[in-house]
């Protein structure tokens, strides 16, 4: 039983990091494409 | 000449068949049923059913080891693990990341559907079945039929069958399971919040996310690299838009192909012996559980993160956190529509239903990390 408690709280948590760090990664590759295209950034 | 005639009479499967076959026959039957006259998943159902039926023929030996025709297409397609990564492939050049990409914050709807594939891995394990069967169950609640099927040919090849047919079967009725769930965990004034439109997405952002993506994903987690790379090449043969050969290829001929080699071994995997068990309702009923959960999981995290933002997410859009693409979205949008006409919640529910992809695909590969 203490395994499946780990595994739980490990998956569950390795899948929020992940996601956080791919929110990261979006918002850094919106911040890259705006300064590419040399655009401020591109608010509607 | 009668020594001819016995001889055929008696390599004849007519008289090996038994009762569990005609059963087996049934449910085979059942699901070419429901993938015909329902359409429910008929892609998927239509061969899984048909495989049921030629698995469950005596003395035909698709099945044998080493020489069995489905036995070769489950070997080297599933168990070799090349089937599921080619089916992302193509979802991948079908997916449109761009309302994700609007907005990001929707990501963790995503991540939140998947406590319900935790949450019913516990409980199955609580229950009495073993880590790697618990896990199996677990995943069908992220509602990705390639990915439950990758998973289950690694953890618990045994359960294969019943947990693909679980999981396409709950997919094809997202339109009856969700909506209960939704109305039960919602008000109606929370219902009919309009979420303000997203940024706009430059095609270098499209390009970008899913090489970032990959190196992301792959890199904190490297057991879903089959998926995930396979995913997100596709993603960026669509939006790189310079292989459109390969890009129709993926979204068409190569995903329609493989959607066949799929199906058929997986039926084929469910004979009498294996599927007439007990423990295949609790297959059932825990995939279900976790598609319920999932859901639930999903529109919570949108209610508790409303208490931290200023602009309210419609935590309808939590229960799109499931992978059924796009059902779950539609799914969304239906019910919000029933409260506010106006209020056209489809591609926002997109979002997270394309995260949902992406957050199953992470839960199996830390479950293959630490199970596999």
């Amino acid at each position: 039983m203490n395994a499946a408690v780990q595994i739980f709280i490990a998956g569950l948590g390795g899948v929020f990091i992940g996601m956080a760090l791919l929110y990261v990664a979006i918002r850094l590759t919106s911040m890259v494409a705006d300064h590419l295209s040399k655009g401020g950034p591109n608010e509607s | 000449m009668s020594r001819d005639l016995l001889s055929i009479f008696q390599a004849a499967g007519l008289f090996y068949l038994t009762p569990g076959m005609l059963l087996m026959w049934l449910v085979g039957g059942t699901l070419i049923y429901l993938a015909i006259a329902k359409r429910y998943e008929p892609l998927l159902l239509l061969p899984i059913g048909f495989g049921i039926l030629l698995a469950n023929l005596p003395l035909t030996g698709l099945m044998a080891p080493e020489e069995g025709l489905l036995w070769r297409f489950y070997h080297y397609g599933i168990q070799w693990e090349i089937i599921p990564p080619l089916i992302f492939l193509g979802l991948g050049a079908l997916t449109d990341f761009g309302p994700l990409l609007s907005k990001p914050v929707l990501i963790f709807l995503g991540a939140g559907a998947q406590a319900g594939v935790y949450l019913t891995f516990f409980v199955a394990h609580a229950l009495g079945f073993d880590l790697k069967e618990a896990a199996t169950m677990g995943i069908i609640g992220g509602a990705d039929g390639p990915t439950t099927i990758f998973l289950a040919a690694k953890l618990a090849p045994h359960m294969l069958g019943s947990c693909a047919v679980a999981a396409y079967s709950y997919m094809a009725l997202v339109p009856i399971i969700q909506p209960p769930v939704m109305r039960l965990l919602t008000t109606s004034k929370e219902r009919t919040i309009r979420m303000k439109k997203g940024r706009k997405v430059s095609p270098l952002e499209k390009i970008i996310f899913p090489i970032v993506a990959t190196l992301v994903i792959i890199l904190l987690v490297p057991a879903a690299a089959p998926l995930i790379a396979m995913f997100m090449l596709g993603n960026l043969f669509r939006e790189a838009k310079v292989v459109e050969r390969l890009t129709n290829a993926a979204q068409n001929e190569l995903l329609n192909i493989v959607t066949i080699f799929l199906g058929l071994p997986v039926g084929a995997t469910m004979n009498a012996e294996t599927f007439l068990q007990p423990r295949v309702l609790f297959i059932f009923f825990f995939g279900l559980f976790a598609f319920i959960i999932s859901t639930a999981t999903g529109i919570l995290l949108a209610k508790l993160m409303n208490l931290a933002r200023r602009e309210k997410i419609n935590p309808l859009l939590g229960a799109a956190g499931v992978s059924a693409v796009p059902m779950a979205a539609r799914v969304v949008h239906k019910v919000g529509s029933q409260y506010d006409k106006k209020n056209y919640l489809l591609m926002f529910a997109m979002g997270p239903n394309v995260a949902g992809v992406i957050g199953t695909v992470i839960a199996a590969g830390i479950f293959l990390t630490l199970l596999g």
